[in-house]
């Protein structure tokens, strides 16, 4: 009996174990597709962008690191929530390759580290808080300008996210959004979409200098930082409706995307009207919800649209050369695309907003030489 | 037109804007171009500037428009995608994976650069402290949060914790048989007023509680809120 019983059990658990081995055989990961399978324009064409990945939570900056007993007491009550993007609304890429996001349901700034696998949350507390980020710049020393919309100032931290200084202000800012800087001249240009202007300051003193766009109401200057400001919107060259994101070109001149007036205008350093384009409509070429605004190393002008959920590259004319991205959840997808950056090795990270994902695309450079009337 | 309504959305979630005096004449309206949803220069500014001479082009196209959204002539696709929005314990109704149709027009602007968005300012900033910040003072975050003025059941307490950066929930199904706490919806619409969006008009959208042509319940709303009465028409407590 005894001998039966064994004999049962064994043929039991061998069923048992052939069974789970069997269930594991057939088992294949998903294929994700692969980056190649997101370029523009679609082949036969020459691809100019590639997908290259999205950057949604701290998990992208690959595994944590964790000290034994980090792993111990997780082991037991559980890992810490994970933090990812929530809804970003602008990206800024520093030279050493960091991510900084200015994010709007986080209220906060998060800043990638790739090299040290490492996400910090900027603006959290003490005088640097941060209430209502939306834009993020840096310089070549590492400093960090957050224009803050919720404390209407910009807040500057240094290299190692501490608090360094303030400016601006209920008296100088209605709403503060995009921001830029130019390193050669020392200024920085912080658009305040409110008041319709960007105003720039200097870079040592924090001093403001200027105003650009209409400042004037019946004849009379408005008080900086009055809601008087409101009533600034213009169509006339040089002056703005809804002004939101700001990017700077080599030779110093300033792009500026002129949300409401569905153009982007190209300014000197001074703020002088140099020329502008785009209207509104939903063709190609023209703008419905132009939000952020970014240059490549060739001074192409890249133009993120929420309402087409595109990007459009114009040349330095305005001429439209490619639109890529469609609507939706997908890979290389955007849904409300935002602001927009384009790092030195021609990358371009789009802040895509209700996927609450950085999209990571490529430019992949222009292989055919200068033809006639390009002027790079 | 169809249901004789023209029904662009605002905002879910109820904002009032403390705005100077000078300015309210001008933005309370009951048609759309004295609403500060009239982006044309000329009147709003009041300067006289050289205007576009049209209200509806901000937002609306005549042509290529993509007819399967449910607001007219709208120029956007249609939404799909896997998405987790508004979340809570006690919900009871099922969410739409994305905001749909009608409420990305309105958070193309109302995504806190152009316009506020939909996230309400976390319980820290004073109620009516400045031009900035916003006041909230209906419903949920007056009565619910924390030390609240008029001492309403602290939501803390229960399930919906302190993070409020959640705003009321759009894209959600409006579906009575799921939970009790809510009054029935005939013909699309609860209340006889406040319209559900989608194929099977049972959607909860921006644009059930907003107004985007009428400002006279200020911040947009489809009725007065005094009282809560909006809210009250909707939930059933």
């Amino acid at each position: 009996m005894r001998v039966a019983k064994r004999k049962i059990y064994g043929l039991v658990l061998g069923a048992f174990v052939g069974s789970m081995l069997l269930s594991c055989a057939g088992t294949k990961r998903p294929q994700l597709p692969s980056p190649e399978e997101f370029v523009w324009p679609l082949p036969p064409a020459e691809p100019k962008i590639q997908f290259v990945r999205s950057i949604h939570s701290e998990l992208d900056l690959g595994p944590r690191k964790r000290t034994l007993a980090q792993k111990i007491f997780e082991t037991f009550f559980g890992r810490p929530r994970l933090r990812a993007l929530r809804k970003p609304l602008n990206v800024h890429v520093d030279a050493a390759g960091h991510v900084y996001v200015a994010d709007s349901h986080w209220r906060k700034v998060l800043i990638f580290d790739f090299p040290q696998k490492e996400l910090t949350i900027l603006g959290k507390s003490g005088r640097g808080m941060l209430l209502n980020p939306l834009g993020v710049t840096t310089d070549e020393n590492g400093d960090i300008y957050v224009t803050d919309a919720g404390g209407q100032r910009v807040v500057v931290y240094n290299a190692e996210h501490k608090f360094k200084t303030a400016f601006g202000g209920k008296k100088v800012f209605v709403r503060p959004s995009g921001i830029a800087i130019n390193s050669a001249l020392n200024l920085i240009y912080v658009v305040d979409t409110w008041a319709h202007q960007v105003k720039v300051f200097d870079r040592t003193t924090f001093k403001f200098l200027f105003t650009i766009g209409r400042h004037e109401k019946e004849g009379k200057k408005i008080a900086e930082g009055s809601l008087d400001q409101t009533w600034n919107r213009s169509d006339a060259p040089g002056e703005f409706d809804f002004p939101t994101n700001i990017a700077i070109d080599k030779e110093g001149n300033v792009y500026i995307v002129d949300t409401m007036n569905f153009r982007v205008q190209i300014l000197d350093p001074r703020g002088h009207f140099l020329r502008s384009f785009g209207k509104i409509g939903n063709v190609p070429g023209s703008f419905s919800r132009p939000k952020g605004i970014a240059l490549d190393s060739e001074g192409h002008i890249y133009v993120s649209d929420a309402a087409f959920n595109n990007i459009q590259i114009f040349d330095k004319e305005g001429k439209l050369l490619l639109f890529f991205g469609n609507f939706g959840s997908g890979l290389a997808d955007l849904r409300l695309p935002a602001g927009m950056y384009i790092d030195r090795h021609d990358r371009i990270y789009v802040a895509d907003q209700l996927n609450h994902r950085i999209q990571v695309y490529q430019y992949l450079g222009s292989k055919a030489s200068a033809t006639v009337g390009e002027n790079h | 037109m169809k249901k004789g309504l023209l029904t662009l959305a605002s905002l879910a979630l109820v904002l009032c804007i403390v705005l100077p005096n000078n300015l309210l004449a001008q933005i309370n309206g009951d048609k759309v171009e004295n609403t500060p949803h009239n982006l044309r220069k000329a009147t709003t500014s009041g300067m006289g500037l050289q205007d576009w001479g049209e209200i509806c082009v901000y937002c609306h196209t005549p042509h290529n428009n993509n007819t399967d959204i449910d607001a007219p002539l709208w120029n956007r696709e249609t939404p799909a995608g896997p998405y987790t929005m508004y979340s809570s314990r006690t919900i009871d109704m099922t969410i739409a994976n994305a905001p749909q149709g009608v409420s990305l027009a309105c958070l193309s602007c109302h995504d806190n650069t152009i316009a506020l968005d939909q996230i309400i300012n976390v319980p820290t900033a004073k109620f009516g402290s400045s031009a900035s910040t916003v006041t909230i003072n209906y419903c949920a975050t007056s009565c619910h949060v924390g030390q609240s003025p008029s001492g309403g059941v602290n939501f803390e307490g229960t399930n919906i914790g302190t993070d409020l950066s959640n705003d009321h929930p759009i894209s959600i199904t409006y579906d009575p048989a799921l939970d009790p706490n809510f009054h029935p919806a005939t013909d699309g619409k609860v209340g006889g007023v406040l319209p559900l969006y989608g194929p099977n008009k049972d959607q909860v959208e921006c644009a059930s509680c907003h107004n985007p042509h009428d400002n006279s319940n200020r911040p947009f709303l489809r009725m007065d809120n005094a009282n809560s009465a909006m809210c009250l028409t909707c939930h059933d407590i």
